[in-house]
């Protein structure tokens, strides 16, 4: 029986019931990897590292120790997430042969919980796009189709996820770049609130945005994966000390008494037809199963995206900055100095959208600019959190597209950065104010390619969020 | 408008090295990129005081010593090593 395709949940239960090993499931997944060797969802593969882990845990259930949910779950983690004594690239030229000394938080969490991870996820350099395109070393298709794109830049983790290459895989969110991918590829990605999930040891990119988060195949997954990742982390001084709460007592099977708030402005101009009416169809659903619907308005939403370019430019800039092929990194061997050691190692090492990030981050931060871009876009943020805590006034969770389109076709947009950056008007809103948010597959266009739902919710209302979701997501596995 | 001597400028803030062609096409991508920034300048943020955008620390953690890397953990990955130290070009003449 081919065990992959199945949810963590369901697996759990057999490896409780003594109907499959650890081992067995991690051999099964492995051989995924190998058959699927051309969607490039993994950078690598650790094998003796997950068959290790996975007899570990077989044992432990021979021993008939009670284990968590997690434990013997063959799973894949973003490049950009450091384990200890394997590599760290972020799909980088600049970081090809840099081994983690030491693992991120949330990787111990995972190996407290006996995850067995058994590779790392291809991404865009740095998780800087929205395609795999911008990965130094491949870009991932969609595993539905493979002339078009995964989206990113999780783009590995979600293809993996919906490729069965794993139960599950932990990215990082941006402006969306677990949840557009997630979209994409028809898996449940989740972004949880700003702090609620440790980032030590998790390559920064934007740190006042940057949140890690799992891309499951079902809701119940997702809560599942957020017990064991969310918790307070005094390694890190943005770590929410909000109460550690049990996600999986999130599900109430109902959603009555619940305001779904619907928002014109993410319903405009550029949106794709058949993606409006699958998320209309939701709203039709939700109303339905006794859920009231509130029409909404927020003038300066999408303004969201203008500000995350000015916002998270400027902070990559700074971040990428500590990259001078010194401390690690690859390094040139023939510099004449260490300003020219600099120079060109960051030149050789980076690529292009790296680079065209590091421009733009600089130049909004640069004399004489700084007050007009990023004070500006700092003020802008302020006025966006203003409307989202009106709305929230009103409902409970927004209910929005994930992305204005379903995957388009791979070097369709790399030459237009402005084009690619649209792909995520609407999950970069949900970055600028620090909620939480959920992608939920909400059925395929006439491409046969999957349609992505977005469900806001009010900061750490994780909870609720997982039970709408939820409502939904069950019904669709019962079709 | 974004100049050629602009991204020139911002090139060596940002400590890249680029062709001529390369440069021409920052000129391109930036210009349309800084263009869509500008609509920033449509949102009304003149009730927005100053002191609500600096960045606020939350609670500082007590400056204690505690176990860190190791030296040869922190040296692993450095291209150049010396002396169980980082290796770079000579900086002092």
């Amino acid at each position: 029986m081919d065990y992959t395709k199945l949810s963590i949940l369901e697996v759990a239960k057999l490896l409780r019931e003594k109907k499959v090993t650890s081992e067995e499931l991690t051999k099964q997944v492995l051989e995924n990897i190998k058959q699927k060797e051309n969607l490039h969802a993994l950078n690598f593969v650790c094998e003796e590292y997950a068959l290790n882990k996975a007899k570990e845990v077989d044992k432990l259930f021979s021993e008939n120790k009670e284990l968590p949910l997690l434990a013997g779950i063959p799973i894949t983690i973003k490049d950009n997430i450091n384990i200890k004594g394997l590599k760290t690239t972020c799909s980088s030229k600049f970081l090809s042969n840099f081994v983690a000394p030491y693992s991120a938080t949330i990787i111990e969490n995972l190996e407290k919980n006996y995850a067995v991870i058994v590779g790392k996820n291809n991404m865009d350099e740095f998780a800087m796009g929205s395609s795999t395109e911008n990965s130094a070393f491949f870009t991932t298709p969609n595993p539905h189709n493979t002339e078009y794109v995964s989206g990113g830049s999780s783009g590995g983790s979600a293809c993996a996820v919906a490729a069965n290459l794993g139960f599950a895989s932990v990215g990082t969110d941006t402006g969306g770049s677990v949840r557009q991918p997630a979209s994409l590829c028809g898996v449940v990605g989740l972004k949880p609130t700003y702090g609620l999930v440790s980032r030590y040891g998790i390559v920064a990119f934007a740190s006042s945005l940057d949140q890690a988060g799992p891309l499951t195949k079902t809701v119940k997954d997702s809560a599942l994966m957020l017990n064991v990742l969310s918790g307070y982390d005094e390694k890190e001084e943005t770590s929410s000390k909000h109460i550690k709460e049990d996600y999986m007592q999130s599900f109430k099977g109902n959603v009555k008494g619940i305001k779904i708030g619907i928002v014109k402005e993410f319903f405009g101009e550029g949106l794709n037809e058949e993606v409006k009416n699958a998320i209309l169809k939701v709203k039709d659903f939700y109303e339905s199963k006794g859920a009231e619907i509130v029409e909404l308005s927020m003038p300066f939403v999408l303004s969201a995206l203008a500000c995350y370019y000015v916002l998270s430019s400027a902070e990559a800039a700074s971040n990428l900055s500590r990259f001078d092929g010194v401390k690690y990194g690859v390094s040139v061997s023939d510099a004449k100095n260490i300003n020219d050691l600099y120079l060109k190692n960051r030149s050789q090492g980076f690529g292009k959208e790296v680079k065209r990030r590091i421009m733009l981050g600089n130049y909004v931060l640069s004399s004489g600019y700084y007050d007009a871009y990023y004070k500006k876009a700092k003020k802008v943020q302020r006025k966006l959190v203003e409307e989202f805590n009106e709305v929230f006034e009103k409902c409970d969770v927004l209910l929005t597209p994930t992305s204005p389109s379903t995957a388009f076709k791979i070097g369709e947009k790399s030459n237009n950065p402005l084009s690619m950056y649209l792909s995520d008007v609407y999950t970069v809103p949900v970055n600028i104010a620090e909620l939480p948010a959920i992608s939920v597959p909400c059925g395929v266009d006439s491409k046969g390619l999957p349609i992505g739902m977005q469900l806001i919710g009010k900061k750490f209302s994780e909870k609720t969020l997982f039970n709408v979701a939820d409502v939904y997501d069950s019904s669709r596995e019962e079709k | 408008m974004i100049t050629e001597k602009d991204v020139r400028h911002v090139a060596k803030l940002s400590k890249l090295e680029f062709t001529d062609e390369e440069i021409e096409n920052f000129v391109k991508d930036m210009d349309s990129i800084v263009e869509y920034v500008n609509t920033l300048e449509k949102v009304d943020t003149s009730n927005v005081k100053e002191d609500d955008v600096k960045i606020k620390l939350s609670e500082l953690r007590k400056d204690e010593v505690k176990n860190s890397l190791s030296q040869q953990d922190a040296i692993l990955n450095a291209p150049k090593k010396q002396n169980g130290g980082f290796s770079v070009p000579q900086v002092v003449e």
